[in-house]
């Protein structure tokens, strides 16, 4: 009886404090959001080449929008996606015996379709441009290099180009 | 003479008792703006930004720019319950009832609070929980190791407190991560909610 007394008050005095409490609340919501893009590739379908060099020959040039020693390349991104390019217009070519470098300035042309003599020249600073309805872009790499005081040998360089979205 | 009384008429007449008791009661919210308010400080949105395929965990950190921020205004005595509840995923074209891998990124949602009277998210601390519910309890304003602090004074005949003399802004951080795989490129989106419960 005790017991059952001692229950029955404690559920009595319970009731009464619930009442008594204070409840507010609130909500909001948080917009959570991205935009999920394809890796660019950048594939290499051709290395540049030079040709055959005459002797006494001062300059070497390789025009990227009609010799066919052009290096051509082909970026692959996210279809309808804007991206800029980046190049270095100047690398150095390194003789291979330790000899007098090269300086090779790079000349670049890019098209949205396969066709080397409709591309047009891209200037080296940062460019914005397009990725076609397939996802691609055509590139073109050539450049000149003046040869009148270089030594007989190798010479070896490379070329960066950089392609970031937008 | 025989003076037992029966169990059911003495829980009856408590009974009596604890609906009369109610009539007596004295409810500070009657008396006192309990209100409490979230704000969104950075526009309320977990922006990603744009993501490769195959990138795998792409983080916002609470130091990131990116974290969305959310201001609690509310009397500083007392404490904030607060549940994160998300869909644990963030869809293509915000198509919930996708199921398959390819159209929904998983999302692990992370939240944490300061309570220094500053938005700071360096003196912040995590709640932890599950990537798709997070809830905590912190005081609106931080008080160390103290207890809650009594109610604040009824307004009375004579006296009206400044609206803002109890009112104190605490922030809360809202983060985390995708993880990404080869999923259908696109835009990506989701909601999160945050209930905010204050007793």
């Amino acid at each position: 009886m005790r017991t059952f007394l001692s229950l029955t008050i404690l559920l009595a005095f319970s009731s009464v404090s619930a009442e008594a409490q204070i409840k507010e609340s609130v909500t909001a919501t948080v917009s959570i959001s991205t935009i999920m893009v394809q890796s660019i590739e950048l594939i290499t379908v051709k290395s540049m080449s030079f040709g055959s060099i005459q002797p006494g020959q001062q300059e070497v040039y390789v025009n990227p929008v009609s010799d066919v020693n052009s290096g051509y390349m082909i970026a692959v991104g996210t279809p309808g996606a804007e991206f800029r390019l980046d190049y270095f217009q100047e690398r150095t070519l390194f003789h291979s015996d330790g000899g007098q470098n090269l300086t090779f300035e790079y000349e670049i042309s890019a098209n949205e379709i396969e066709d080397q003599a409709s591309s047009e020249l891209l200037d080296f600073n940062a460019r914005s441009l397009t990725f076609t309805q397939e996802g691609v872009y055509h590139i073109w790499v050539g450049g000149r290099v003046n040869i009148e005081n270089a030594e007989p040998g190798n010479y070896e360089g490379d070329f960066t180009i950089e392609i970031d979205y937008i | 003479m025989n003076s037992k009384i029966p169990p059911y008429l003495i829980l009856f007449i408590l009974f009596l008792l604890s609906v009369n008791s109610n009539a007596q009661e004295i409810n500070f919210g009657g008396y006192y703006n309990y209100s409490v308010t979230v704000t969104p400080e950075s526009g309320g949105v977990l922006d990603f930004g744009t993501i490769l395929t195959d990138e795998g965990v792409v983080d916002i950190d609470i130091t990131s720019p990116s974290v969305a921020v959310y201001s609690i205004e509310g009397v500083k005595y007392l404490d904030a319950f607060v549940t994160v509840t998300s869909p644990g995923y963030i869809y293509l074209d915000g198509n919930s009832g996708c199921i398959d891998s390819t159209c929904r990124i998983p999302l692990e949602v992370k939240a944490a609070y300061a309570n220094r009277g500053v938005n700071n998210a360096l003196q912040s601390i995590e709640i932890t929980g599950i990537p798709t519910y997070t809830s905590g309890r912190f005081p609106i304003k931080y008080r160390g190791s103290a207890p809650p602090g009594p109610p604040p004074t009824p307004v009375y005949e004579g006296y009206t407190p400044s609206a803002s003399i109890n009112i104190e802004t605490a922030y809360l951080y809202i983060y985390g991560q995708l993880t990404v795989a080869s999923h259908i490129i696109g835009t990506y989106s989701s909601n999160i909610t945050i209930a905010i419960d204050y007793e």
